[in-house]
């Protein structure tokens, strides 16, 4: 079989599936060969499911003769190795977990497999999302399928890896600060951080009141097809809140014409942009004009404080959550990890509740912009590659979070589409952010600048000698 | 931690009393990120003064004569 099928979207596998010209079980085989065959260097996957995947296969492969129509019966997928998979261990890149399988799937996981889908195993990430990525850490990090002479930016960097790479059709990640957003805005995928807890959180090792469960997919009715299978209210999520549940597929056609969206130029002026993101991200917003949009710029100064505020709570949220495995397991725990934990450690519980204080400050200009405008535009990054995010200096201050990391803390839903290609070679991302549960508009907006370009259609050349460096 | 860490003597006592047991190289590894996330926190309490004016409590004890019978 053509290997071309492991660029496919999730619509298109349907309908090779529906049209019998290739079965789950052939496009799982493909994919496992193209993992044993291309991951050694790109180290996307920490556990390969190769035996469960071709059972979930053959399982699909007969839900499909028998009718089954759901979207996603059969699709291959990668799950962040920080979600926890009845039956294939869930290490989150830890030796404290290196050993651990849990009985009981994730919520989202649990949601995929009803729906039919094929697991093919568990990607990268840094230790526990929250360190800075070490060779020696459990599986050494990923690189960048684009150009190999660069990391992948995390921390669902092998999430982003697998769908970029073709080793998977569509994966799942957790973003607390923009870590579905800034590998899909750095792989050329469609990666959305949803409402708060608008996907349930159950069963991810990232509890805290910032982290969410994304996808990262190739386009954005992909996106459309994911969410309406993994989003709803779930009471054991004790931050999720009863709503409405919609069908993001409904207007995802409609055209932006008449959208307001909205642009806090004063706050990318003051973030330290790199000059061809800068000019991917205007391109873009000249073509949403083009497309009848109305661009508007927005002020938003309390913007600058998110940064910060992301930071001191995050801190704070994993240093709660870790406390008691750091003490016991502190000899397990790699070089990065133990550092970034025990930092937090110092922060004072006056510390955690003003950060709360600037969260609510943030959310409620947020919220007053988005009664002005439809959609907040922005780019994804400011940068164009993980090493330049990961700059002492720059790191130490979130730089490389600035655009994404103020939704996190505010809870609206954020996504990020591709917009161009640096120099390097490495994709640029756009983000779009917007009203919470207004994902559908989110995924019009993107859908309507996918139909105008092509950046979305194009993946990294790799062959047998593995990705281009 | 209730009470923050001023110097790199209490940061160090803090550590053995936390009973982790870091290495020296470690200790001055962290100990920049600790100062360095106290400054985010410190920008997060000007924020807050700036946005939504004083602490009342802080500008009733800091008024001449201070706090009410004190």
């Amino acid at each position: 079989m053509d290997d071309g099928v492991a660029f496919a979207s999730v619509e298109e596998v349907g309908r090779l599936y529906r049209r019998s010209v290739v079965s789950p079980v052939e496009l799982t085989r493909t994919l496992l060969a193209r993992i044993e065959q291309l991951d050694v260097s790109l180290h996307g996957y920490i556990t390969v499911a190769a035996d469960r995947a071709l059972e979930d296969a053959d399982v699909a492969q007969r839900r499909l003769a028998h009718g089954d129509r759901h979207p996603l019966v059969g699709v291959p997928f990668a799950l962040k190795d920080s979600l926890a998979t009845s039956g294939i261990r869930t290490t989150a890149n830890s030796r404290v977990l290196e050993h651990w399988i849990p009985r009981r799937d994730a919520a989202a996981v649990a949601r995929l497999r009803h729906a039919g889908v094929v697991i093919l195993g568990k990607t990268n990430l840094n230790e526990f999302g929250w360190s800075l990525p070490r060779e020696d850490d459990l599986c050494p990090p990923p690189r960048n399928p684009w150009n190999a002479r660069y990391a992948a930016i995390g921390s669902s960097s092998g999430s982003g890896v697998a769908v970029s790479a073709g080793l998977a059709i569509a994966a799942l990640g957790t973003d607390g600060g923009g870590s579905v957003r800034l590998p899909a805005g750095q792989m050329g995928l469609v990666g959305i951080k949803p409402t708060h807890a608008w996907i349930s959180r159950v069963g991810s090792l990232h509890r805290g009141s910032l982290s969410n469960i994304g996808p990262l997919v190739r386009t954005t009715r992909d996106m459309a097809l994911v969410m309406n299978t993994l989003t709803g209210y779930d009471p054991e999520d004790p931050d999720a809140r009863p709503h409405d549940s919609p069908d993001h597929l409904d207007g995802i056609e409609d055209g932006v014409a008449g959208l307001r969206l909205g642009v806090p130029w004063t706050y990318i002026d003051a973030v330290p942009v790199e000059a061809e993101v800068r000019a991917a991200f205007e391109t873009a917003l000249g073509e949403y004009a083009r497309l009848g949009a109305s661009i508007r710029g927005v002020r938003m100064d309390v913007l600058a404080h998110a940064r910060a505020a992301t930071f001191v709570v995050l801190n704070a949220e994993h240093y709660a959550a870790h406390e008691a495995a750091l003490r016991s397991y502190w000899a397990l725990h790699g070089g990065s990890a133990r550092l970034y934990l025990t930092q937090a450690a110092f922060l004072s519980a006056a510390d955690y509740l003003i950060a709360l204080d600037v969260r609510r400050l943030v959310a409620q200009a947020v919220d007053s912009v988005l009664r002005d405008v439809d959609i907040l535009a922005m780019p994804t990054s400011p940068v164009v590659t993980a090493e330049a995010a990961r700059q002492p200096g720059a790191h130490r201050k979130g730089i490389n979070a600035s655009f994404t990391a103020p939704f996190n803390l505010t809870g609206h839903p954020a996504l990020s589409i591709p917009c161009g290609m640096s120099a390097v070679g490495l994709p640029i991302g756009l983000q779009l952010a917007g009203r919470r549960y207004d994902e559908p508009l989110l995924l019009r907006a993107a859908r309507a600048y996918e139909r105008a370009t092509s950046w979305h259609t194009r993946h990294p050349l790799l062959d047998a000698t593995g990705p281009a460096a | 931690m209730s009470v923050r860490v001023k110097t790199f003597d209490e940061f160090r006592a803090a550590i053995a009393a936390m009973g982790l047991p870091l290495t020296d190289q470690e200790l001055e590894t962290v100990w920049p990120m600790v100062r360095d996330l106290y400054e985010q926190a410190d920008s997060l309490r000007r924020t807050v003064e700036e946005l939504l004016g004083p602490n009342p409590l802080t500008a009733a004890v800091d008024r001449p004569g201070g706090l009410p019978g004190g």
